[in-house]
């Protein structure tokens, strides 16, 4: 260690940004964020939780300054949009919220925009709820996120409301060659009886490191279905870590479809607050060059008469790496909670990494729970029985492993979208095929 | 057509098929019968081009190398083989099979697509024939199907393929009488002077339906007698030892 520290270094920072804290209505937590920062540092491979995820050079990104603020002028949205949605739009650009290119919303009954303005607008709501739920006491990254990030997006349906139209939240990163800090921090209110679809797509051509959290509550009743989309990421590095707390009679869908970045790290963990919850997770991830992609999952079942039903599929081609870490709790309370989980891989080829662990932690004896993983090829007999009826190799193929992942992507409920993933898929597997 | 000479495979160093030699021509249907471990499954596969087998010989098709040719050619060429096994693939609907299918085929002919009327109004003529529910068409290949739909689906998939030549792997093993019957007439409403049939079965009982012109006995990988259908109630009545004493007692 030298013992001239760059100028620049996040602690240094950290000082800087607490320096102007003074009067922020957020100074409490971003305080408590910093010092558990502090105390926890960036994550490493000696980690149990971080064992099979090796972001080399991340220790290095300590010194990176943050992305440059971009002209949003300069943004055409048209390249990104999903067809056939009509839905609210929120765009940040490099974690800065773009006013212009967004259609905010900000009424009593629902509010659809970004943390920076939630901070004067709804100042009781984020005193409330942010960083409340997010576990910063034992993630550094969450930590860090809490003590710093500067923006973000901010939901709130007041009881009962229901929001008909999506919401997609466009996360750009572009305009830079050198790897460099996003912190973004988002909050979901969903209260009792409200009814919310999101849609998060993370796009990127610049070597960027997203490290987001995002705190969902689901009210007593209220329904909240959310989709997280990296197909068009580059060579990102993303840290996501979703929190969801559920209370009584919630429901809580989660679909994350990965198929590009370089370094992938998502965490969704959900709690349930009362009895009757619901919670689904679908995921998909694709690998087809030297890159992780990475699910950490966890369903705490904490209350009984809950469900929890979870799918992850993946398909690893040369040099990918997968991780799969699925974690369902269940709380001496929890009773007859019915919970079920599946992860199944097709791994392409030698030089391919899969990692699956399945964590059941059952402290309850009246309980439905069950869960399988799987790591396998394309099965021959399939692949034959396809050729001999003339469909030529790598169309057998692309169709067999489209048909393995489509089980995720049908489980989309917004048609446009399924549609556009599906058709996107296709090229993608095609793709993946002829890169052998 | 078929032209098969002194053809054998292995499998793993295990000799399977030890110099067959066989003449199929258009308009003819041959059975195959054997006892089990014979080779009559490996000959079919040999045939439809499956991997894993160390082959030698010769197979021409119409004049044309076999054995030369990947699977997908094979069919495309004319061949079809009705799976002993049929294959279930999770999340490929019949219907979305059965276009690539033809759709694969017909570019290889140099033929444009079949637009979307003419194809559902062929699938419905070509289920009927095999008595095949038009609901198992959204369904995924085989999944879920009975056995004797998965043998119906496969004389269905034959119909709309319409092969030169087609070689049914025990499609009769495992169907009652009345699946029996509706498998035989389908294939001969299939049946005419163009086309040839080659039928491998275990049991003499299919040869009530679907009659052939030719019959062979498959032994340890020989063809060691062949015949007319009469051969077949021979073998019914005095079952495969009749033969292996017959054929000592020439040697």
């Amino acid at each position: 260690m030298s013992t001239l520290a760059p100028a620049n270094t996040l602690t240094d920072r950290l000082t800087v940004f607490a320096n102007q804290l003074a009067g922020d209505p957020l100074e409490a937590m971003r305080r408590s964020g910093a010092a558990d920062f502090a105390r926890l540092g960036l994550p490493h491979t000696e980690l149990e939780d971080w064992k099979y995820t090796n972001f080399k050079g991340l220790q290095q990104l300590d010194a990176l300054a943050p992305l440059p603020i971009l002209d949003e002028a300069a943004i055409d949205l048209n390249k990104y949009r999903i067809a056939g949605i009509d839905a609210y739009e929120l765009v940040f650009i490099n974690g800065r919220f773009a006013g212009t290119l967004s259609s905010r919303f900000e009424s009593e009954k629902r509010f659809i925009s970004s943390l920076a303005l939630a901070r004067n607008l709804r100042t009781g709501l984020l005193l409330e709820h942010l960083g409340m739920y997010a576990q910063q006491q034992n993630e550094g990254l969450t930590a860090l996120n809490t003590a710093l990030a500067p923006d973000g997006f901010v939901i709130h349906l007041a009881k009962n409301e229901v929001c008909e139209r999506p919401v997609v939240v466009y996360h750009i990163s572009t305009g830079t060659k050198e790897r460099g800090w996003v912190n973004q921090r988002n909050l979901v209110v969903a209260e009792a009886g409200s009814q919310l679809t999101l849609i998060e797509k993370y796009i990127s051509d610049s070597p960027i490191f997203d490290n987001v959290v995002t705190e969902v509550v689901v009210g007593s009743n209220a329904d909240v279905a959310h989709y997280k989309l990296q197909t068009r990421y580059g060579d990102a590095w993303h840290v996501g870590t979703t929190r969801v707390e559920q209370s009584r009679d919630s429901r809580y869908y989660n679909a994350t479809i990965s198929w590009s970045g370089e370094l992938v790290r998502n965490n969704l963990q959900t709690r349930h607050n009362g009895t009757g919850c619901e919670t689904h997770y679908f995921g998909l991830y694709l690998l087809d060059h030297d890159n992780l992609i990475d699910n950490h999952t966890l369903v705490d079942h904490a209350q009984p008469h809950c469900n929890s039903h979870e799918l992850y599929k993946g398909i690893v081609g040369p040099a990918g790496k997968a991780v799969f870490n699925g974690k369902v709790m269940v709380r001496p309370d929890a009773q007859k909670t019915d919970a079920y989980q599946s992860n199944a891989n097709i791994l392409l080829a030698d030089s391919g990494t899969i990692n699956t662990k399945p964590e059941l932690e059952i402290f309850a004896d009246d309980v439905k729970c069950s869960h399988g993983a799987t790591i396998g090829q394309l099965d021959l007999n399939e692949l034959f029985y396809l050729k001999a009826r003339g469909i030529g190799e790598e169309k057998a193929r692309t169709i067999l492993l489209t048909a393995f992942a489509g089980e995720v992507i049908e489980a989309i409920r917004i048609d446009a979208l399924r549609e556009d993933l599906l058709a996107q898929l296709m090229d993608e597997l095609h793709r993946m095929q002829i890169t052998f | 057509m078929l032209h098969i000479n002194n053809l054998r495979a292995s499998i793993d160093d295990k000799q399977i098929l030890k110099g067959i030699n066989l003449e199929v021509k258009p308009g003819e249907v041959h059975a195959i019968m054997g006892p089990n471990g014979s080779g009559k499954s490996t000959l079919s596969s040999v045939i439809a081009g499956r991997e894993g087998y160390e082959v030698s010989g010769e197979v021409l098709f119409n004049g044309n190398d076999l054995l030369e040719m990947a699977p997908e050619v094979r069919a495309w060429e004319g061949i079809f083989l009705a799976f002993q096994y049929p294959v279930e693939i999770p999340g490929v609907s019949n219907t979305n099979f059965m276009r690539t299918c033809i759709n694969e085929q017909r570019k290889y002919k140099g033929l444009p697509e079949m637009d979307a009327s003419t194809f559902l109004r062929t699938m419905r003529e070509k289920a009927e024939l095999v008595e095949l529910d038009p609901n198992l068409m959204k369904r995924s290949v085989n999944q879920g199907f009975s056995g004797g739909e998965k043998k119906r689906n496969e004389i269905f998939q034959l119909a709309m393929l319409e092969p030169k030549l087609a070689i049914l792997d025990e499609t009769d093993s495992g169907l009652d009488i009345d699946a029996l019957r509706i498998v035989s007439n389908g294939v001969n409403k299939l049946r005419n002077k163009d086309n040839a049939f080659v039928v491998i079965t275990h049991y003499q009982r299919l040869l009530d339906y679907i009659v052939p012109d030719f019959v062979h006995v498959l032994m340890n990988g020989q063809i060691v007698k062949s015949g007319t259908k009469e051969l077949a109630y021979e073998l019914e009545e005095k079952g495969y030892d009749w033969l292996k004493t017959e054929l000592k007692a020439t040697v």
